[in-house]
């Protein structure tokens, strides 16, 4: 009889053993998969925020009469003239926003495309879920033609393309999950050479 | 199973959970690690935006008054520091215009928030209250304006002199860091 009991209780003990191994294991494999999304989509964010912000800023560039930079101005699409690469030669070069990409889980997932000179346009960043454009003139305020814009808000938004295990409920099922996730608003970038006029 | 074995079995189930404890632990603090650098990216992306906004206005008030003729007495400077009766943030206040120089910007308290209802409470103190979509914390954004000395550029004066030092500071309620950034504009004549 004690020995039936010890088998039991051995039982008992190594079933929670096993069961506290298999959560442990599980929440190490939901945060790792948490922080390679989080550190994807903190990465890809600085990433594109620092290439617009570089090409933004030489917006007007070179250009003889900066009044003609920008040529297409909608919330998520612009196209705008300057001497990108500083051989001389006015470039123009666009950046927009793909159409939604199916193939992910997360259905907001776009491409922000970066086109130079009318060429193939290049992937600048994959997992992009919001890319807005705001045009403002120097006093702050809704331009009413191209040549008045001075200033431009950037809103960008980077979401992975899969959901990831929450840090306190770590218990989830996937529909609850959320998208790793990364913010930016720079509310105030503007070119210096587009300022040369007026 | 005797009192050996079962003082055995104790010790491994304390050792089991000592260990479970300690990576719940990490898995805990590589996400507070991770929410901080997204707060941190969000947090100097509204900083930058808005100490640009400030770069692009007049060193002071009068600067714009063509009135003055000379501008190499500093005492005709704005003192105290701030904006004037009719002016607000970007003319958000009804019958007010927007900032028309640097140090207007003294004092200034932006809350940025989600559309969320969690986030529909009004902040005591702030100016003004900007709904962001998308955003996923509150952000609040805090700016001070000050006079400096080119010596002590660290230090603050209250003497007029021809620089002035914006500092923004951002904090959050899910964020337990305070991000400051400074920046000093120069006039020069």
């Amino acid at each position: 009889m004690t020995v039936f009991l010890d088998l039991i209780g051995s039982v008992v003990i190594a079933s929670f053993v096993i069961l506290l191994g298999l959560r442990l294991n599980q929440g190490i494999t939901g945060s790792s998969n948490a922080s390679k999304a989080n550190l994807n989509v903190q990465e890809s964010m600085v990433d594109i925020v620092r290439t617009i912000e570089y090409d933004f800023r030489k917006i007007g560039y070179n250009l003889k009469d900066p009044k003609t930079a920008i040529a297409v101005a909608d919330s998520d699409h612009i196209r705008y003239r300057a001497d990108i690469d500083r051989d001389g030669v006015i470039d123009s070069v666009d950046w927009f926003l793909g159409p939604k990409l199916t193939s992910f889980a997360n259905p907001n997932v776009r491409v922000l495309y970066r086109q130079v000179n009318g060429g193939t346009p290049v992937g600048a960043a994959l997992g992009v879920t919001d890319f807005k454009l705001k045009y403002l003139n120097q006093d702050g305020g809704v331009p009413i033609s191209l040549n008045q814009i001075w200033i431009i808000e950037t809103t960008l938004k980077v979401e992975s393309p899969y959901k990831v295990q929450d840090q306190i409920i770590t218990d989830q099922s996937y529909e609850n999950m959320g998208y790793a996730a990364a913010f930016w608003r720079q509310t105030r970038l503007a070119s210096r050479n587009i300022k040369r006029h007026g | 199973m005797n009192l050996g074995q079962m003082m055995l079995v104790v010790a491994a189930l304390s050792l089991l959970g000592v260990i479970i404890l300690n990576a719940n632990s990490g898995i805990l603090e590589t996400s507070e690690v991770q929410n901080m650098s997204e707060f941190g990216i969000t947090a100097v992306s509204l900083a930058t935006s808005l100490i640009e906004e400030a770069m692009g206005k007049f060193y002071d008030a009068a600067i714009e008054d063509s009135n003055y003729t000379s501008l190499s007495d500093s005492t005709v400077l704005t003192w105290p520091l701030g904006p004037g009766g009719m002016e607000s943030y970007r003319g958000m206040k009804v019958g007010t215009q927007d900032f028309n120089d640097f140090d207007d910007f003294n004092n200034l308290f932006l809350v940025y928030k989600s559309s969320v209802a969690a986030d529909s409470t009004a902040t005591p103190g702030s100016s003004h209250e900007i709904i962001v979509p998308g955003i996923r914390a509150k952000y609040f954004v805090k700016a001070s304006v000050n006079y400096v000395r080119l010596g002590t550029l660290d230090g603050t004066t209250t003497t007029k002199t021809w620089q002035k030092k914006i500092t923004v500071t951002v904090s959050s309620p899910t964020s337990r860091d305070t991000l400051a950034f400074p920046a000093i504009m120069s006039y020069w004549n």
